[in-house]
């Protein structure tokens, strides 16, 4: 079928890497994606300023599975630093398929589940020093 | 009886092939599409007749009027408006009710007043009022039509009320459920409170016969692009006497009899509600589109919709997994069916579809509160119109399949 769902897509869809929940989280998130109401909520631990752990849940399309699994996989060990220079087009070609505009929301709703992540773990840090 | 192979043919867009399939347009709740003869009246619009209407002298100003308030006529006699002054021209049902809220809320609601609309509506019946409820300190009530599966919402609207109630506003056929409310009944409720009724006819005045007299309604709300009209042109109807306790939402040329540097004296109803220059080419398709529905007959449309319903409920109660939400008898619901299928995301089921050239809508459909209550995030829906056959449902069942085949 020449279309969205093709084999790394339908892999990371039919086995997401980093879905579940963490009992040891620092901070999470929700985010909604306006289109379909869809939330994704997302977890992160930091240790020594590398991303420790991350995972994500909710009931989400393909496209959205997908790319939380691909974009958690991706950024798992990696700084803070490096976790925020991740952009939407490096996403969009982890998932290696040609996306039209409503669904590059679907596929983004994760990076903008990250960098609140972040943003709200820094902001913690901040406020304990 | 209609035959929609007939009717297909004036529709141009649906000879059209999509990712190499014929069109199956499933998507009238979001927009229908335009026979030709709507597109020749705006084509014949602006090639023949344009001109600003109302303030000119000249022949193309007057024939351009002529048209405007013709499609006024026409627009009214449609929906059983015996007086074209009581219609006002928008652009769309969105505008119409926004300018019930701001127009008529604003200035007639009070702290302690209650406005009532139900957990089903469109946002465009609910955000309105959310604001108005916060400027004028009045409360928003939601009454959980979500609940009444049959779309019976008379007993849920009667525990509802009281003389606090000043307005309950709501639509005659879910965008979602398809569920038709029985306006009339309302009516008579609220009119012993004291209550007046704003109905949004987006959903329902393209396929059934609406007639704002014998519903009893104060105000009708309708968009012209879903029942085969141009897009950005629709209508309220107000109620004869209503309109003077209407502020306008927009103010300016047009809407006026005489400016001052501090004040001006405002145009007679409808026109102080029009301000600037109206669509005058979409009210011109409007009316072509209105012309179309006559000749076809709403009965007929009717009857061919609920035949569609009835195929598509059992086509698709055939499907494992898959619920369809909303009323379970076909003559209880305008011509659509919303689904959920288990373990298959509405979205990827809508890009599944899509590649087979089937046109379905997928996502909360402007109602979050009932997908909430409901307690699912998203839904697809297939929504039918004239020119829609039953071989139309036959493919939504066969790509439905195969997308369960793939993804579930």
């Amino acid at each position: 079928m020449d279309n969205i769902y093709r084999e790394q897509l339908m892999e990371h869809y039919r086995n997401p890497q980093n879905r579940g929940k963490m009992a040891d989280a620092q901070v999470s998130v929700e985010e909604s994606n306006p289109l379909c109401g869809d939330m994704l909520s997302m977890q992160l631990k930091v240790r020594g300023g590398k991303i420790d752990d991350i995972m994500f849940e909710g009931s989400a399309c393909a496209v959205t599975v997908a790319s939380s699994s691909l974009l958690t996989q991706a950024i798992k060990g990696k700084t803070l630093a490096q976790a925020k220079k991740m952009t939407k087009e490096e996403l969009l070609e982890l998932l290696g398929v040609e996306l039209t505009t409503s669904r590059v929301k679907c596929a983004s709703l994760p990076l903008e589940a990250l960098r609140e992540l972040i943003r709200k773990y820094e902001t913690k840090e901040k406020t304990q020093d | 009886m209609l035959d929609p192979k007939i009717i297909k043919k004036d529709f141009p867009i649906l000879q059209r092939l999509i990712n190499g399939h014929p069109l199956v347009y499933l998507d009238n709740a979001a927009t229908s599409q335009k026979p030709k003869q709507v597109i020749k009246a705006l084509v014949d619009y602006y090639e023949q007749h344009n001109a600003n209407v109302h303030r000119g002298i000249h022949t193309l100003s007057e024939e351009a009027s002529g048209l405007y308030e013709n499609a006024r006529k026409n627009v009214s006699a449609f929906l059983g408006v015996d007086r074209p002054k009581e219609l006002v021209f928008t652009s769309g049902s969105t505008q119409s009710l926004n300018m019930v809220a701001f127009g008529w809320g604003l200035r007639n609601l009070r702290q302690q007043d209650i406005i009532l609309v139900s957990d089903a509506e469109h946002h465009s019946n609910l955000v309105p009022w959310q604001v108005v409820a916060d400027k004028t300190g009045a409360k928003l009530e939601l009454f959980p039509a979500s609940q009444a599966v049959d779309g019976n919402i008379v007993p849920l609207i009667k525990e509802k009320l009281s003389d606090r109630v000043k307005i309950i506003s709501l639509s005659q056929a879910s965008n979602v459920t398809g569920a038709i409310a029985d306006v009339k009944d309302v009516v008579k409720e609220a009119k012993k409170v004291g209550a007046l009724v704003c109905v949004d006819g987006a959903q329902s005045a393209p396929h059934l016969k609406v007639d704002v007299k014998s519903l009893g309604c104060d105000f009708f709300a309708v968009s012209g692009h879903k029942m085969l009209g141009p897009t950005g042109i629709g209508a309220l109807w107000v109620r004869e006497g209503l309109m003077e306790q209407m502020d306008p939402v927009q103010y300016g040329g047009g809407m006026i009899k005489e400016v001052y540097d501090q004040k001006a004296t405002l145009a007679d109803t409808p026109e102080r509600f029009e301000a600037g220059t109206p669509n005058i080419a979409g009210a011109v398709g409007f009316s072509a589109a209105i012309d179309y529905l006559r000749a076809v007959g709403s009965d007929n449309i009717r009857q061919h919709e609920i035949n569609l319903n009835e195929h598509a409920l059992s086509e698709l109660s055939t499907i494992e997994g898959l619920s369809v939400i909303g009323p379970k008898d076909p003559a209880k619901r305008t011509g659509l069916v919303s689904f959920v299928v288990k373990g298959l995301h509405a979205h990827d089921l809508a890009a599944i579809l899509d590649s087979e050239g089937i046109a379905v809508r997928s996502g909360h459909h402007c109602a979050m509160p009932l997908h909430t209550k409901l307690k699912i995030s998203a839904s697809t829906r297939a929504s039918y119109y004239l020119y829609n056959t039953q071989d139309d449902i036959k493919l939504l069942a066969e790509g439905i399949k195969k997308a369960i085949r793939l993804l579930g």
